[in-house]
């Protein structure tokens, strides 16, 4: 619990009455493998219904788990079937199916015209060319409700398919977007800890005016670093390779220079707390970049890079102490 | 000395948030303790594994987080 405070997580507090509690108290516990282990469980994914939300009547989850596929043939096959219903029933006197002015034989022009009554119904078009007698009314007017139904859900997953789709675009060029300001501010951070570090050499050291600009180098940096910890912890979406690669040399070169600048600075100015809160930031993020601790693997050459930001992070540790 | 610093959690709050999707529990006990029995939709990161593991099962170092062991320490 101190530990995860320490790696600095910022918001954890401590159940203390820990599981011994909890089921002293009745409250129900859960057991066995079932979420992954060491994984994030779905529960961060997407909220659980609460037991309180009514569960969705049985006919309408149904339709919701099917694929559009399935559902254009349910459709199909309820008012193929329905039209031969309609044709059979036609042999019973006064049921069946009737044109305005007699009603229809039993041959099989009788059966074409059953099954064309039986979509004009499903489509709830209704000409009232063909109208339903007797107990088939019944039956016209479900199917007009069933098919009505299924066709909606037909609609409504082609619609959420293409928002799906443009949720995913979003998202891409959020990321691009994203990808393309951490490349700009490392390049601008890195050349300001350049330009800083020209004051450097020959036994010359950084001015206390500089300070401040050293300071906000120092927090953007840090941030920026965040950004690119971030992208690698969270392998939802991973730049291109030789993006990356260009990020971590930037990142690299970023840290073996501020480094340098760190080492030429009086001691004095080097305490400061904004600036030594920044690089105890920038080395415990820098620490968990390298070739194996990343969740995702990258090729060999990336790799290298990153265990060279990892042996920066250890040098400005060691440093700081 | 340091457990008095660390804000506490109640069991109240803990079961009125249990599906709360923005609030993680986090069991630390070792993982066959969690494979017993747990807080339902508690993740589990043994202790031992914190250093490790953390920024991989913890990826948002911002969000609420609930820890819990075996008993009151």
């Amino acid at each position: 619990m101190r530990l995860l405070h320490d790696l600095g997580y910022t918001r954890v507090r401590d159940f203390d009455g820990g599981i011994a509690e909890w089921t002293e108290a009745g409250l129900p516990v859960e057991r066995g493998d079932l979420p992954l282990v060491a994984s994030r469980p779905e529960r961060s994914a997407r909220p659980r219904p609460s037991a309180s939300e009514p569960s969705r009547a049985g006919v309408l989850a149904w339709v919701s788990r099917r694929s559009i596929g399935t559902l254009l043939w349910t459709w199909l096959s309820i008012n193929l079937v329905c039209g031969v219903v309609y044709w059979l029933v036609s042999f019973i006197p006064g049921h069946g199916l009737r044109e305005p002015a007699q009603p229809m034989g039993h041959g099989a022009a009788a059966l074409l015209e059953s099954v064309y009554f039986s979509f004009v119904t499903g489509l709830s078009i209704g000409f009232g060319d063909i109208v339903p007698v007797g107990a088939v009314r019944v039956l016209a007017v479900l199917q007009g409700g069933v098919c009505l139904l299924v066709f909606g859900a037909i609609i409504s997953k082609l619609v959420s398919g293409r928002q799906e789709e443009l949720t995913e675009e979003i998202h891409h060029i959020a990321f691009e977007d994203r990808l393309g300001r951490v490349r700009t501010n490392l390049h601008l951070v890195v050349s300001e800890i350049q330009q800083i570090s020209e004051s450097c050499g020959d036994g010359r050291r950084p001015s206390a005016g500089m300070q401040g600009r050293i300071e906000s180098a120092a927090a953007i940096f840090s941030g920026e670093l965040r950004a690119v910890h971030d992208l690698l912890y969270r392998p939802q979406t991973s730049p291109d390779e030789d993006v990356l690669e260009s990020i971590l040399a930037h990142l690299e070169g970023g840290l073996r220079d501020f480094r340098q600048l760190l080492a030429c600075m009086s001691d004095e100015l080097r305490r400061t707390p904004s600036l030594a809160a920044n690089v105890r930031v920038l080395a415990r993020l820098a620490n968990e970049i390298c070739g194996e601790c990343v969740p995702r693997e990258h090729a060999p050459h990336l790799k290298v890079w990153m265990d060279r930001i990892q042996g920066h992070a250890r040098e400005l540790a060691s440093a700081r102490a | 000395m340091t457990e008095t610093l660390v804000p506490q959690i109640s069991r109240e709050e803990l079961v009125a948030r249990l599906h709360d999707p923005s609030l993680t529990i986090v069991n630390v006990l070792a993982r066959e303790a969690w494979r017993a029995q747990r807080i339902p939709g508690s993740i589990s990161l043994p202790e031992a594994e914190i250093s490790e593991q953390a920024a991989r099962v913890l990826p948002d170092r911002d969000a609420d987080i609930a820890v819990y062991c075996a008993s009151p320490t």
